[in-house]
């Protein structure tokens, strides 16, 4: 019921009733294959590697990469800049290419007829359905960002919500503050859920990149946003209606 | 319960990452906490290059000053190493190893990014107020799984194995 495929430097875990067929992992592994051809900076054969090389031209771009650019300038626009992916004339979507995996992988998933899952790619989490294995709706645990192994929150994730968390605990300060062209510190971390994984996974990055404009904007946008800070969590009332009690 | 790992996309990178992900899990845990953290070099990849090559973001700006001491028998020079500035994309990093006694004791992230100013008080004291708030405290319940940020960031990586290497000639 659980698979693991080793990609773009990361786990991608996906637990899934029923088990996932070797056709759908060929599938799978043939999206994650396009991806990383496309977008992988650290690949110097892929064709962002090439395009900010200047050995490409965003003309000679594939499919994928013109649709996540177009799906990058919205998430740019909505955050008021703060999703960013061009520093120093260099082009970078990581921070929306995992999301965007995870979306056309939901999407395999689903066309199988494959309803009830959890996509869990490096912490970005994707659930559909319910977790079989305890008949009832899939929980997700966030971490503390303080300690190794310790869960702050459990959230229920109902409506096929997804979860992300962007901190920087793992390495360092790593998040760009682009309107002040600073490392954001202001939070701890950030966890935003949604039912698009893209939503959460760009909204928690551009959250921890607000720093304290944060508040006003998840008040504004209505986002479900649960904020670390200081040995304190803040959140909004609608999430607390999905954490358990 | 089935298990099954698929690799696909860069093999070398992917082996380099692979080999080196359990002792940043760890390290990065352990920044603050002062636990030394054997590092033998039959573990550490031999070259970076797997990593570096043909990284258009990877800009390798200065080689930091380090000092040793002497030499120990995990062929770790004991010391402070700083690994070669590298540049994510979004930000600028380099990282410091300590090795003490021959052993890796601490890895340290260096921030160059530029500076700036600029916290609202005035829309933190509106906006702050109107979320609950509570101390933190461990849930135990069950889980089905856990959201983190566990992304690795490969000009980490890249710096740190720069700093190993240079303890390591």
């Amino acid at each position: 019921m659980i698979r693991k495929i080793q990609t773009m430097s990361m786990e991608l875990i996906i637990e899934s009733f029923p088990e996932l067929s070797e056709s759908v992992i060929d599938d799978i592994n043939n999206l994650l294959t396009l991806i990383d051809d496309t977008f992988n900076n650290y690949n110097s054969n892929s064709y962002i590697s090439k395009l900010n090389l200047k050995k490409k031209t965003i003309d000679d771009s594939p499919k994928v990469f013109k649709y996540v650019k177009e799906l990058a300038d919205e998430y740019r626009k909505k955050t008021n800049g703060y999703f960013e992916y061009e520093f120093n004339g260099f082009l970078n979507f990581n921070g929306i290419v995992k999301a965007y995996a995870i979306s056309k992988i939901k999407d395999i998933l689903l066309t199988n007829n494959i309803n009830n899952f959890l996509i869990n790619f490096g912490g970005d989490i994707k659930t559909h359905g319910i977790d079989l294995k305890v008949n009832n709706n899939w929980v997700v645990g966030i971490k503390n960002p303080y300690t190794k192994n310790d869960i702050l929150k459990r959230i229920k994730l109902y409506k096929n919500y997804s979860i992300s968390t962007s901190g920087s605990y793992e390495r360092g300060y790593h998040i760009l503050n682009p309107i002040l062209k600073k490392s954001a510190t202001y939070f701890d971390s950030v966890t935003v859920v949604s039912e698009s994984i893209i939503d959460s996974d760009v909204f928690a990055t551009a959250l921890y990149a607000m720093e304290d404009n944060a508040y006003t904007y998840i008040l504004e946008k209505n986002i479900l946003a649960l904020f670390i800070k200081n040995n304190k969590i803040y959140f909004n009332s609608n999430l607390q209606k999905l954490c358990n009690q | 319960m089935k298990k099954r790992n698929i690799v696909i996309g860069s093999i070398a990178t992917l082996g380099l990452v692979a080999s080196i992900s359990a002792l940043l899990i760890y390290s990065q845990h352990n920044l603050d906490e002062n636990v030394n953290l054997s590092a033998p070099t039959s573990k550490t990849p031999s070259s970076t290059s797997t990593v570096t090559s043909g990284t258009s973001q990877s800009t390798s700006t200065s080689t930091p000053t380090s000092s040793t001491t002497s030499s120990s028998s995990s062929g770790m020079k004991n010391g402070s190493f700083t690994g070669a500035s590298e540049n994510s994309g979004f930000q600028t990093i380099s990282v410091t190893v300590n090795i003490k006694n021959g052993v890796l004791s601490s890895i340290s992230v260096n921030e160059l990014a530029t500076d700036g100013s600029g916290t609202s008080a005035a829309i933190v004291s509106q906006a702050q107020p109107m979320l609950i708030n509570e101390a933190i405290s461990t849930d135990s319940g069950y889980i089905s799984a856990v959201s983190g940020a566990t992304y690795f960031s490969n000009a980490f990586i890249t710096s740190l194995q720069d700093a190993l290497n240079k303890a390591s000639a």
